[in-house]
C-alpha cells in the first residue's frame, strides 16, 4: 500500500510536475543559447573570412599577381588555414586548392559531400567572392562545423546539468513526499482512534516547523477542547440524574405519604409537599433548557437598552423579605440608572441567581451587600457576602454546571446557579469575577468598557 | 365560556377539558391543526387554547392564521418550549399568553380568567374599597377605616393588583411578572414572603385575613 499511496500522494505528483518544469526549461535556455551560439559562430566567420579578402586584395593590388598567388599558396600551406580559390575570368586556377568556391560574387552558403560514398560528410560552408582588378575571382571560405562544435558543446552540457536537475528534483521530492506522508499516516491514525471512541488519541508533536505539524498541533487542540466538553456532558448528565434522583426519590416519598395519610389535613399537606417535590424537578428542567439557550447564543435577538439599576432594585426588592427571612441582611449600595444593552430577563436572573446562592450557601447573620460599580470604574454589579467563601481553586469549577462543593451538597439546589450567570455573562460579553471578600464570596458581573457595537 | 382547546396528546387534552367543565367553562376539543382552525373560524369561541405542537399546522402558524383572519377573542398558548425565543415567537405571532408544560389546572384557570377580563383598563375605577380596605389608585395611598397605611411602592403595587381583580385568583407567576418583571420561576418562596408582609400591615388582628391563599394556585380577594 505504501507505493500506491506514495504515488497518489499530492507531493509526488508535485516533484513530478517540477521535474517536467525542469526539463522544459532546459530545453528552452538550451534552444536559446543554441541560436545565440550558432549566430556569434557565423558573425565571426563572416568577419575572418572578410579580413582575408580586404589582406588579399591589398596585396594584390599593391603587390601584383605573382606575389598574391605565393601568399594564397602559403596560406594555404597553413594548418588550420581558410579555403581558397583564385582564378582567372575563365575559371582557370591562379591559387588555391579548392575549385568548388568558385561561384558567384558576394556571400553564399553551400553543402558540400566529403568522403567516400557510405561515410559521406556532409558540411555546410560559408563563402565569400570578390572580383579583383583585372578580373581574377579570389573566393575565400571555410565550413561552419566549428560552430557546430560549440553547439553541440552546449547541448551536451546543458542534457548533463539537466538530468542531474532533474533527478535531484525527483529524490528531493520522494524524500519530502515519505516525512509528510509518515506525518499525514500519524494524523489519519489519530482520527481513526478518535473515531473509534478514543477521545484521548492525539497526533504525535515532532517539534517541526511544517504546515502539516501546525495542522497536527491544532488538531490537538480541538481535540483538548472536544474531550473537555464531552467530559462535561459526561458528567453533567450523571450529575442531572444524581440532581434529579433526590428530588425524585423525595416526591415519591411525598405521595405514597399522601396515600396512606388518613387525615385530610395531613394529606393535603403532603400534596403541597410533593407538587413542590415536582417544582423543583421543573425549575432544574428550566435551568438546563435556560442554559441550552444561552449558550446556543439566540438569546442576542432580544437585546435591548436596558437600566441595570432598576432591575437590581426590582429584584433585590423582592428578594428582600426572603433573605432577611432566613436570618442574613441585605444591602443595596450606589444604585444609579446605568444603562446597558442586554436581555433584561436574563439580567435579572443572573441578579437572582446570585442573591440565592449567597443566601443559600452562607450560614443566618451572613450580610449580603449588592453594589453597583461606580460611575466612572465601568458597568456591573457585585454581589458580596462575609459567609465562609469558596477556596480560590474552587473558582473555575463552581461555574461548571452541576458542580458544588462538597461542603455545599448537604444545602438545597442544584448546582445551576453560578453556570447560568457565567453563561449569561458570556451572552453580554460580560466577565464573571469571582473573588475573595475577605471574609466571604463577591460575584463580580462586569460589561465591557467600550459599549459594543448595537445595530 | 366557549372554548375551544386545539391539543393533540389526549392525555393532556382530557385532563384539561375536564378541569374546565368542572369550572363551568363550555369546551370543544381538536386534535388536529387543521381541525382546529376550522372550528375556530366555524365556532369563533370565546378562547382559543392552542397547543404550540400540533400535526396538520403548528400552533404559531394557526394563531397567525386566526389572527389574520380577523378573531379577535383571547388566544392562550401552550407549549413544552420555554425559551425566551419561543415565548415572544408566540406572542409575536398574536398569542395573548403563554403557558409552559408542564402547567396546574389552578394556573391555567387562573390565566383564563384573567384573559377573559381583558382589556384591563376598561372599566378601572381610580378607588377600590373591600372590607375595611380602601386604596387610592391616583395617589397610591391605602386605608383601613379611613386611616392610612404606609406600604412600600411594590407591597402597593401587589395590593393593588390583587384587589383589582377581587374575586379572581392571580397565580405566582403572575404576581412575578407583573410585580417585579421576574420571568422565571425563583427556586425561593418571595412571593410567598411578600404576601406575608402585605397582611401583617394590612390585616387586623381578629378579622379573617383580606388576601386569601388558594392552595396551588395562588391568591384571591373575595367579594367587592
Amino acid at each position: 500500500m505504501g507505493d500506491n499511496a506514495l504515488l497518489r500522494s499530492t507531493s509526488v505528483r508535485l516533484s513530478l510536475v517540477y521535474a517536467g518544469l525542469v526539463i522544459a526549461s532546459f530545453v528552452l535556455v538550451g534552444l536559446v543559447m543554441w541560436l545565440i551560439a550558432t549566430h556569434a559562430a557565423e558573425k565571426e566567420l563572416r568577419q575572418h573570412i572578410a579580413l582575408e579578402v580586404a589582406a588579399i586584395r591589398t596585396e594584390f593590388e599593391t603587390e601584383g599577381l605573382e606575389p598574391t598567388i605565393a601568399a594564397i599558396d602559403a596560406r594555404v600551406q597553413h594548418p588550420g588555414a581558410l579555403e581558397y580559390w583564385f582564378a582567372t575570368p575563365a575559371g582557370e586556377r591562379l591559387a588555391g586548392d579548392f575549385p568548388g568556391l568558385a561561384g558567384s560574387d558576394g556571400w553564399r552558403r553551400m553543402t558540400v559531400t566529403e568522403g567516400t560514398a557510405g561515410a559521406e560528410n556532409r558540411e555546410e560552408m560559408l563563402i565569400f567572392t570578390a572580383a579583383l582588378p583585372g578580373g581574377a575571382r579570389l573566393s575565400v571560405g571555410d565550413d561552419l562545423g566549428r560552430a557546430r562544435a560549440v553547439q553541440n558543446t552546449i547541448l551536451e552540457t546543458l542534457a548533463l546539468v539537466g538530468t542531474a536537475a532533474v533527478l535531484l528534483c525527483l529524490a528531493v521530492g520522494l524524500l519530502a513526499t515519505r516525512t509528510i506522508l509518515s506525518r499525514i499516516r500519524a494524523l489519519s491514525t489519530t482520527f481513526e482512534r478518535v473515531t473509534r471512541g478514543d477521545i484521548t488519541a492525539r497526533y504525535p508533536v515532532s517539534g517541526s516547523p511544517s504546515d502539516i505539524e501546525q495542522i497536527g498541533v491544532g488538531v490537538n487542540r480541538m481535540l483538548d477542547r472536544i474531550e473537555e466538553l464531552v467530559t462535561d456532558v459526561r458528567r453533567v448528565s450523571r450529575d442531572v440524574a444524581h440532581d434529579l434522583r433526590t428530588p425524585l426519590t423525595h416526591l415519591q416519598h411525598s405521595l405514597e405519604q399522601a396515600r396512606a395519610e388518613e387525615r385530610p389535613d395531613e394529606r393535603s399537606a403532603a400534596i403541597d409537599a410533593a407538587n413542590q417535590k415536582a417544582a423543583e424537578i421543573l425549575r432544574i428542567f428550566d435551568a438546563i433548557v435556560r442554559l441550552a439557550e444561552i449558550d446556543a447564543g439566540t438569546g442576542k435577538l432580544r437585546f435591548a437598552d436596558v437600566d441595570l439599576g432598576a432591575i437590581l432594585d426590582r429584584v433585590v426588592d423582592a428578594y428582600r423579605p426572603d433573605v432577611e427571612e432566613a436570618g442574613h441582611s441585605l444591602e443595596t449600595v450606589d444604585l444609579w440608572p446605568c444603562v446597558v444593552h442586554g436581555d433584561e430577563d436574563l439580567l435579572a436572573q443572573a441578579v437572582a441567581n446570585l442573591l440565592e446562592n449567597a443566601m443559600r450557601h452562607t450560614p443566618p447573620g451572613t450580610a449580603i451587600t449588592v453594589r453597583m460599580l461606580p460611575r466612572d470604574s465601568g458597568r456591573g454589579f457585585e454581589i458580596a457576602d462575609n459567609g465562609p467563601g469558596v477556596p480560590e481553586t474552587a473558582y473555575g469549577a463552581i461555574r461548571k454546571p452541576f458542580l458544588r462543593l462538597e461542603q455545599s451538597r448537604t444545602t438545597p439546589g442544584p448546582g445551576l446557579g453560578l453556570s447560568l450567570v457565567a453563561a449569561i455573562a458570556r451572552l453580554h460579553d460580560a466577565e464573571l469575577h469571582l473573588a475573595n471578600a475577605g471574609p466571604g464570596l463577591s460575584a463580580r458581573f462586569e460589561f465591557p468598557r467600550k459599549p459594543l457595537a448595537t445595530n | 365560556m366557549d372554548i375551544l382547546l386545539i391539543e393533540d396528546d389526549a392525555e393532556t387534552a382530557t385532563h384539561i377539558a375536564e378541569g374546565l367543565r368542572v369550572a363551568g367553562h363550555a369546551l370543544v376539543v381538536e386534535t388536529d391543526g387543521m381541525d382546529g382552525l376550522c372550528a375556530a373560524q366555524a365556532r369563533a369561541p370565546d378562547l382559543v387554547i392552542v397547543d404550540r405542537m400540533l400535526p396538520g399546522i403548528d400552533g404559531i402558524a394557526l394563531v397567525k392564521a386566526l389572527r389574520s383572519d380577523g378573531y379577535k377573542a383571547p388566544v392562550l398558548l401552550l407549549t413544552a418550549l420555554n425559551t425566551v425565543a419561543d415565548r415572544v415567537e408566540g406572542l409575536e405571532a398574536g398569542a395573548d399568553d403563554y403557558l409552559a408544560k408542564p402547567f396546574s389546572l389552578e394556573e391555567l384557570k387562573a390565566r383564563i380568567h384573567a384573559l377573559s377580563r381583558r382589556p384591563p383598563l376598561a372599566g378601572q375605577r381610580f378607588e377600590i374599597v373591600i372590607g375595611a380596605i380602601t386604596i387610592d389608585r391616583l395617589g397610591r395611598k391605602v386605608m383601613r377605616d379611613g386611616l392610612p397605611i404606609e406600604l412600600q411602592p411594590r407591597e402597593y403595587l401587589l395590593l393593588e393588583c390583587l384587589m383589582s381583580r377581587a374575586g379572581s385568583i392571580v397565580t405566582r407567576t403572575m404576581l412575578l411578572k407583573e410585580i417585579w418583571g421576574i420571568h422565571f420561576d425563583p427556586g425561593t418562596n418571595i412571593v410567598e414572603t411578600h404576601i406575608c408582609r402585605l397582611r401583617a400591615k394590612i390585616d387586623r388582628g381578629g378579622d379573617p385575613p383580606l388576601i386569601e391563599t388558594v392552595r396551588g394556585a395562588g391568591y384571591t380577594i373575595r367579594g367587592r
